[in-house]
């Protein structure tokens, strides 16, 4: 599968040579090859990666110049930055005057992402406010634990009161096995309890079918189907912050082999 | 709450598994819990440019050596400043004021590394120099800091030398040779404290000095750490700026270090100056961000382990079942903490009531906030106005509480909470559902 610039760029800019937060595919690599200067000495191409806004840049491969430059990421990694740069004595150079090619290739269908304990977060749908999903992951037995903040299907009317939060505040909770990156789980209704109180204990009635897909390490499909409220859908969520995605990509890595 | 059963959720009866013990720290612990902070760079009151070093007064308030602003400020806990002095060289204008302390008489000495001098001020603002008989002022060679010895003695240190001087209030000074470019304070028992970066200095006011703190190693490493302070149990305060943390040792050389680049909203880049007030607060000054932190200082009996990651987590009240916790960990910005709580309301709802989804008791509260080195303080948000999975409705998210959580081990924790609004506090014991990140915890706190 060979790409253009543009189909790796797509939206996003290119800037000095980078190609700016993309996710990179285990076994897909990247190319650069630079031609002749018009001026200088130039004497090696770096290819380099920088994994946050925040990380030092990372020298992951070099060739002589001319020539191609490349590298093939060895799991699932999103990229702040990937860039090439010649080394031209200090002088420095505007790696577009002189960049003839530039590609990326994948070696196959992309691999999906296990599911791992880096999953564990807070996440939601960004055009949905107000409602948040949040993930356990328990790897030893290979199973995911959900809740679903939500409210009830249509507002209540004004005489439903209540005297803590908000009368039409729901919580679904749901539980199930995973395989790779994949999860089906069964939902739970939980009712009948009081605030922080053990009695009356609550009962759990089931409540319909989710199936979860970890598409990347902040992106999750969720399918849900409530048979009781007759709903079903699709959400798409992504982590309320991205400060595990690192340690997902990590742990997704080591599964891998 | 009595510990009725272990089971909390359905369907994950035959998960549960004895909670692993990895038990923290059981001594009394101390605590540097972010309350709030005030200031930014610029020149107009209530904003920095430099604040080097400060002192508290007896009264608590806060005065600041604002360096490159060539002033005071001096400033209330909640950050109402006022401007003292300006740029010159007669007494009550400064230049590059660096040290200040607070003598017996809850007067200012300020070293002006500029000027070369020492100013002597009240809190109303007039100032004068250290000087002789005769009026001339002591001149120094780009003194440093200045302190408030016992019997009305000033010591000041100066960059490029070492050693101090001690002053009578006439100005006669004797001089000692020791550490060079120290940041000095006087503790409770009448000694010199010398702060030259990696060690700290005890001193008399004969001149001896013994090498007190610094390891080559944690907890005690110290990088070019600045301001120095103690209170009155001897527990000596440290602006460690080159690790961007505070540590808190006593005189053995058992320190205990708290990082506070990511415990505030606004980051905190160097830790320079620091002060105590009567009412237990520390009172830090971030001279790369030009801001003024302020801590509360607490200590409370162990054991606890600090918040890290794996407390990311489903975690529940075995006594309660039917409800739990989510707790979310984020560090890569500021040490914050999001948790969800899934519960029901305070009373069940009438039978009658009319619902469609789940049930009409269901009740969630969200919390947030920054956590330090032990305890997550969090505040707690209502959420309202959506319906299911729709868009349509812009939610109302409301604060409703506060909430503080610490854990003991990796499987046990506290929750604390205040809901006013609905006359509820109360504290409740939490597990982990399950012990998978147990090993993950254990490996992060070692």
């Amino acid at each position: 599968m060979n790409t253009t610039w543009e189909d790796i760029l797509g939206d996003q800019g290119i800037g000095w040579g980078y190609i700016s937060s993309r996710l990179w595919y285990a076994g897909e690599e990247i190319w650069f090859t630079l031609g002749e200067p018009s001026e200088g000495e130039p004497q090696t191409i770096s290819l380099l990666i920088r994994e946050t806004e925040e990380s030092p840049e990372e020298v992951v491969a070099e060739a002589e110049f001319p020539g191609t430059v490349s590298y093939t990421f060895e799991s699932h990694r999103i990229i702040d930055e990937v860039g090439v740069f010649v080394d031209w004595r200090g002088s420095g150079l505007a790696p577009e005057a002189t960049l003839l090619d530039v590609g990326c290739a994948s070696t196959g269908e992309p691999k999906p992402f296990p599911i791992n304990l880096g999953v564990n977060d807070a996440w939601y749908v960004p055009d949905m406010p107000g409602h948040g999903v949040l993930l356990t992951v328990y790897p030893s037995i290979e199973k995911v634990f959900l809740a679903l903040f939500t409210f009830d299907t249509t507002r209540p009317e004004d005489t439903v009161t209540g005297i803590l939060g908000d009368p039409a505040q729901r919580w679904l909770t749901a539980f199930g096995t995973y395989s790779v990156n994949s999860a089906q789980l069964a939902i739970d209704l939980t009712v009948g309890g009081v605030f922080l109180e053990s009695d009356p204990r609550p009962e759990w009635l089931p409540g319909g079918e989710m199936k979860l897909q970890l598409d990347h390490c902040n992106h999750i499909t969720l399918d849900y189907d409530i048979p009781s409220i007759n709903r079903a859908g699709v959400l798409e969520l992504e982590r309320v912050a991205p400060d595990r995605i690192e340690l997902c990509e990590q742990l997704s890595a080591t599964s891998e082999e | 709450m009595k510990q009725s059963r272990s089971l909390c959720f359905s369907g994950l009866v035959l998960l549960l598994t004895c909670a692993l013990s990895s038990p923290g720290r059981t001594e009394a612990l101390d605590e540097l819990i972010f309350t709030h902070q005030f200031g930014g760079s610029g020149a107009a009151p209530g904003l920095f440019d430099d604040p080097l070093t400060l002192a508290v007064d007896h009264d608590n308030r806060i005065i600041i050596a604002d360096r490159y602003n060539h002033r005071l400020q001096i400033c209330s806990m909640d950050g109402q400043c006022s401007v003292y002095g300006s740029r010159g060289d007669e007494p009550g204008l400064f230049n590059y004021p660096g040290g200040v302390a607070v003598d017996s008489q809850n007067r200012i000495l300020i070293s002006e590394h500029g000027n070369g001098r020492v100013q002597i001020c009240s809190l109303e603002g007039t100032c004068e120099y250290l000087a002789d008989e005769l009026g001339e002022p002591r001149q120094f060679d780009h003194p440093l800091d200045v302190a408030a010895g016992s019997n009305g003695r000033i010591i000041v240190t100066e960059e490029y030398h070492g050693g101090f001087h001690i002053c009578s209030q006439r100005a006669e000074c004797t001089s000692y040779s020791g550490p060079s470019d120290a940041f000095i304070t006087v503790d409770q028992q009448d000694r010199l404290l010398l702060m030259t970066g990696d060690r700290l200095w005890i001193c008399d006011y004969d001149g001896s000095c013994f090498w007190a703190l610094g390891q080559f190693d944690d907890p005690g490493l110290l990088s070019s750490a600045t301001d120095v302070t103690t209170d009155s149990s001897g527990r000596i305060f440290i602006a460690d700026t080159g690790h961007r943390r505070i540590q808190i040792c006593d005189e053995t050389g058992i320190c205990h270090a708290f990082d506070l680049h990511r415990a505030s909203p606004q980051l905190m880049w160097w830790p320079a100056g620091v002060g105590l007030t009567n009412d237990g607060h520390l009172i830090v000054s971030d001279r790369e961000g030009d801001r003024i932190h302020v801590y509360k200082l607490i200590q409370f009996e162990g054991p606890a382990i600090p918040v890290n990651a794996a407390i990311n987590d489903a975690w529940y009240d075995p006594s309660t079942p039917g409800q739990g916790l989510f707790f979310n960990v984020y560090g890569n910005v500021t040490q914050s903490m999001f948790v969800a709580w899934f519960t029901y309301d305070l009373e069940r709802p009438p039978v009658s009531t009319p619902f469609e989804l789940g049930d009409p008791g269901h009740r969630w509260l969200t919390a947030q906030g920054i956590f330090n080195t032990y305890t997550a303080t969090l505040s707690i948000y209502n959420t309202t106005g959506p319906v299911f999975l729709d868009n349509s409705i812009d939610p109302t998210t409301s604060p409703y509480g506060q909430m503080t959580v610490r854990f003991q081990d990796c499987s046990r924790g506290t929750v604390t909470f205040s809901l006013p609004s609905v006359n509820r506090s109360g504290e409740f014991p939490i597990r982990r559902l399950t012990n998978d990140s147990m090993t993950f915890c254990e490996q992060l706190l070692q």
